[in-house]
């Protein structure tokens, strides 16, 4: 109630034409433009109409949100034709009075907005992302897997020089834009994709990780990084400003590097 | 399989490409001492053959050029699909197309290199 009361006494400046395919595969309803007119405020989000919609036209719609600042990555669609986060897209900015909302492509989708991220994470939890530490018997270890009691290691030092070799793909946070912008993507179901592979490299680069072989295995393959055809379209669409495009090249130096014997 | 191997194999031909592209084209036009036309004359190019250089930097290109148009076109076959079979029959195909154009070049360099005709 708090929300439509703001949207009340909100001044209505003008109206925009919000275009929403809607779907429920499950369901078998096919795909289907809903359309639904939203006064618009200043700075008024693409979340924010879609809060509107729900509030006060259309229970039924469904859309993914949840920090509402462009840190959690939950609220990735497809606003005519541009893949944007809607918390951080102000509806003004993107043209025009009527917008097309679609769910993100390369996904399937659940209901309207909302597509299932399984694949997506299974993809990314192939790559092993997190730091790997070894053991002194040789296995590997997760780093917030050690048990306590043992002897505490020493710490894992890290130059600001260190840090910039990773950091910028430290920054994804798994919205999902990346991997539905990819044309690869969309046509190879075994490729891994730009956000795994580029937090494989993440992962490689950074000087605490240890493990050298593990996520190289299965990164360097046909399907892996060798897949990329550095279209870029990745790096363009993510709102983060991580460059997974680069990410991929710097895999393939790194793979072939070690291959070659001339890095770790 | 680590795939890096093929591909790094896959640069490497690349650059010998060039490299041997550059020698085969400067040895038929300024480097030739007849010139430009004289050196595409067809009984200049045969004579060229009888030069053991010559026909190694040929052989050069045929199995670079081999190796980096029939990987390529690898690549390309196996977007399409993504099952094992594809995988193996594309791959064993164009192995043997491969082996087919190299043995078939070879032959001919030799037949013309070595006067056997």
């Amino acid at each position: 109630m708090e929300v439509e009361e703001d949207w009340m006494t909100e001044e209505k400046k003008e109206e925009i034409t919000l275009k929403i395919v809607r779907s429920t595969p499950s369901k078998n309803i096919k795909p289907k433009v809903a359309t639904y007119t939203v006064p618009v405020t200043k700075g008024m989000t693409v979340l924010d109409a879609l809060q509107y919609i729900k509030a006060n036209v259309d229970h039924s719609l469904a859309f993914r949100y949840s920090c509402r600042m462009g840190n959690c990555g939950s609220c990735a669609v497809i606003a005519n034709n541009k893949p944007i986060l809607a918390c951080q897209t102000q509806i003004m900015n993107l043209g025009g009075r009527e917008i097309e909302l679609r769910p993100l492509e390369n996904f399937p989708v659940i209901r309207d907005l909302v597509t299932s991220f399984n694949e997506f994470h299974s993809k990314h939890r192939q790559v092993k992302p997190y730091i790997i530490t070894v053991t002194q018997n040789g296995g590997e270890e997760k780093e917030n897997e050690k048990e306590e009691g043992k002897t505490a290691k020493p710490e894992h030092l890290q130059s600001p020089e260190d840090l910039e070799r990773y950091i910028q793909f430290a920054h994804c946070i798994k919205c999902g834009l990346c991997f539905h912008a990819c044309p690869i993507t969309s046509t190879n179901i075994s490729f891994l994709g730009p956000q795994a592979l580029a937090q494989a490299y993440r992962y490689l680069a950074d000087n605490r990780d240890q493990d050298d072989h593990l996520r190289l295995e299965i990164v360097d393959t046909k399907n892996g990084c060798w897949s990329c055809h550095l279209i870029g379209e990745c790096s363009y669409a993510c709102p983060k400003g991580v460059d997974p495009a680069l990410g991929i090249q710097l895999l393939r130096r790194k793979a072939t590097a070690q291959k070659l014997g001339v890095t770790k | 399989m680590r795939f890096s191997p093929v591909m790094l194999l896959h640069y490497v031909t690349a650059i010998l490409i060039l490299a041997f592209g550059a020698v085969h084209l400067a040895t038929h036009s300024f480097l030739d001492p007849a010139g430009y036309s004289g050196g595409i004359a067809y009984f200049t190019v045969i004579s060229h053959f009888w030069n053991p250089l010559y026909a190694a930097t040929l052989e050069g290109i045929l199995v670079t050029v081999a190796y980096h148009g029939f990987n390529g076109v690898r690549n390309i076959l196996l977007e399409f699909r993504q099952d094992r079979s594809w995988n193996r029959a594309v791959t064993v195909l164009l192995l043997l197309f491969g082996t087919v154009v190299i043995v078939y070049g070879t032959r001919t360099i030799l037949i013309v290199s070595l006067g056997w005709r």
